[in-house]
């Protein structure tokens, strides 16, 4: 076996604390599992991502779609913390049941990725639970800055439903298979942890307030509950129009981001939100 | 708790996952994931059986192929060589650590799940002393394999309601959501396990599931080449749906598998 050559032993031996791609890993709360990718050197940015689990995949993400992003966003000068929370991925489940576990992990990625990297400001996010699951820590952190909210929450209008009913209207066996189905059908929706929409729209008013910055990517895969970019504020309110908000909607890309197309769309869409909302130092 | 670390030489590191057995180390095995989409889906299961096995005294290190997980690379950078040098890495690794020689340890016992068996085979069967493998319910045709990941792409692609259009393409080097090296699914098609024969004396243990394609001719190659099998079968229950559309995304753990394979690998050491 060629890499067992005499002269590659040595290294083989050895365990290191990091790898090529400049990403080290790390063991941290309450026995949590993650790997940070620090930005490029030099740029020094006050500004650092977290990403969450999407729903129960490790922290490596769909199609490894955390890993590629963590990477391009690293190589704009952030830093980026992936981690597997109790119970998925690496992490072991908690031992403690108490109601603000999860904010309790936030809080400790937070306190790991500010003494490896220096970062004072934190984005935090992911795909469908992790944005349900930061929408809902952020109200309560304040290190949080920023929110990345992929296929995150939303709330059917009237005008969802318009949308989504009148093509089917003049198509019979759509209104049949609807009809048929309507109870059977898996429903994301159904798996999502959403507060109430008053709470929902308050919260939204409230990160407002305090000059967070949210983006919003939503995908063909939300169109049970998404079909059109002006559902956002007819849903959360008027905070999800102010100057804060970003959002994008691409109904041709997939809910976990199939295609590398979508997964550089994706990450170039991040990485300018990022260097527009965060690219300068904060005060 | 496990340990997290990376090994490997220069930009081909690996992350590996050692779950240190709770006393004192009575065998080690290394963790061969599935690769591509497999990897992904099968990590909690493949998780769960390293603590199981940890708890029972065995030494056990996972981890991320080349170009997968947290790996360096790109999974274009997944090539066939490059999956047989991964495990010669990890093994060379688990060998060589303090913790093996202060035990006493042998070689460890090579496990791999699905895909993964492929390279496996193929490292172990090109070497001279006799090894021991444990397969679960592995893919033992490449031809098979590399055909099964075409039509889930295709299906992905077109019939399984992913994309709001049926007429959504991929990219030529394109397979299950990642990029691939245009040659990688031409050199798995060339692997078959039935001519991967591990060395005689060595030792199998091939677990399947009842209704899993009974893998006749490749237990036959094994044992006239001096192998001794042993055949171990799952409680059919909790079988996994492996390539169904509609479940692509959705986690693999057969937690009556789990149990029944780590009490009985417990045991075997």
């Amino acid at each position: 076996m060629s890499i067992l050559e005499a002269e590659a032993a040595p290294a083989l031996q050895q365990r290191l604390a990091g790898n090529a791609e400049g990403e080290t890993a790390h063991v941290f709360g309450e026995g949590l599992f993650g790997v940070i990718n620090h930005g490029a050197g030099g740029v020094g940015r006050d500004t650092a991502v977290i990403l969450f689990n999407a729903g129960m995949v490790q922290r490596s993400g769909p199609h490894r779609g955390s890993v590629l992003l963590a990477r391009a966003l690293a190589g704009h000068g952030f830093p980026v913390l992936r981690f597997d929370q109790s119970g998925l991925g690496d992490s072991p489940i908690s031992t403690t049941a108490s109601a603000d576990r999860r904010h309790a992990e936030l809080r400790a990625a937070i306190d790991l990725l500010a003494a490896q990297t220096g970062a004072r400001r934190f984005v935090i996010g992911g795909i469908c639970s992790a944005a349900d699951n930061a929408f809902r820590l952020a109200a309560v952190e304040p290190r949080v800055h920023g929110l990345l909210l992929l296929d995150g929450l939303a709330y059917r209008t009237p005008g969802y439903w318009w949308r989504y009913l009148l093509p089917r209207m003049f198509h019979p066996g759509k209104v049949w298979r609807w009809w048929r189905q309507r109870g059977a059908q898996t429903d994301m929706a159904n798996f999502r942890d959403f507060p109430t929409q008053a709470e929902a729209v308050a919260q939204m008013t409230d990160m407002v307030a305090r000059d967070m910055r949210l983006l919003f990517v939503f995908t063909g895969g939300a169109y049970r509950y998404f079909n059109h970019a002006g559902q956002l504020s007819a849903g959360l309110g008027a905070a999800a129009r102010s100057p804060q908000v970003s959002l994008a909607y691409w109904p041709d890309c997939d809910h976990t981001f199939y295609l590398q197309r979508d997964r550089l769309r994706l990450q170039d869409t991040i990485a300018a939100w990022l260097e527009r909302e965060f690219g300068q130092e904060a005060d | 708790m496990p340990e997290i670390f990376y090994f490997g030489r220069g930009p081909r590191t690996l992350l590996g996952l050692r779950h240190p057995p709770v006393a004192q180390p009575q065998s080690a095995m290394l963790v061969c994931a599935p690769l591509l989409q497999e990897g992904i889906r099968c990590q909690r299961a493949l998780w769960s059986l390293s603590e199981a096995l940890a708890a029972a005294g065995v030494d056990v290190l996972r981890f991320d192929w080349f170009g997968s997980g947290d790996s360096a690379g790109t999974s274009a950078d997944i090539d066939v060589p490059g999956l047989v040098d991964d495990i010669a890495a990890a093994e060379f690794l688990m060998r060589t650590s303090a913790d093996a020689s202060q035990a006493g340890l042998a070689r460890p016992r090579l496990f791999g799940l699905r895909s993964a068996a492929l390279p496996l085979l193929a490292y172990a069967s090109a070497r001279r002393e006799p090894v021991d493998v444990v397969l679960w319910t592995p893919a033992l045709d490449g031809r098979v394999l590399a055909d099964a990941w075409r039509e889930q792409h295709r299906r992905q692609l077109h019939t399984a309601g992913r994309f709001l259009s049926a007429d959504t393409a991929s990219d030529d080097d394109e397979l299950l959501g990642f990029v691939i090296d245009r040659d990688l699914l031409e050199d798995i098609g060339a692997w078959h396990g039935s001519d991967l024969l591990l060395p005689a004396g060595s030792r199998l243990v091939l677990a399947q599931w009842p209704a899993s394609p009974v893998a006749e001719s490749f237990v036959d190659a094994q044992r006239d080449a001096g192998v001794m099998v042993e055949c171990f079968d799952l409680d059919g229950a909790d079988e996994p749906a492996w390539d169904d559309p509609d479940q692509f995304e959705t986690q693999i753990f057969p937690r009556q598998a789990v149990t029944q394979l780590a009490r009985h690998l417990a045991e075997a050491a």
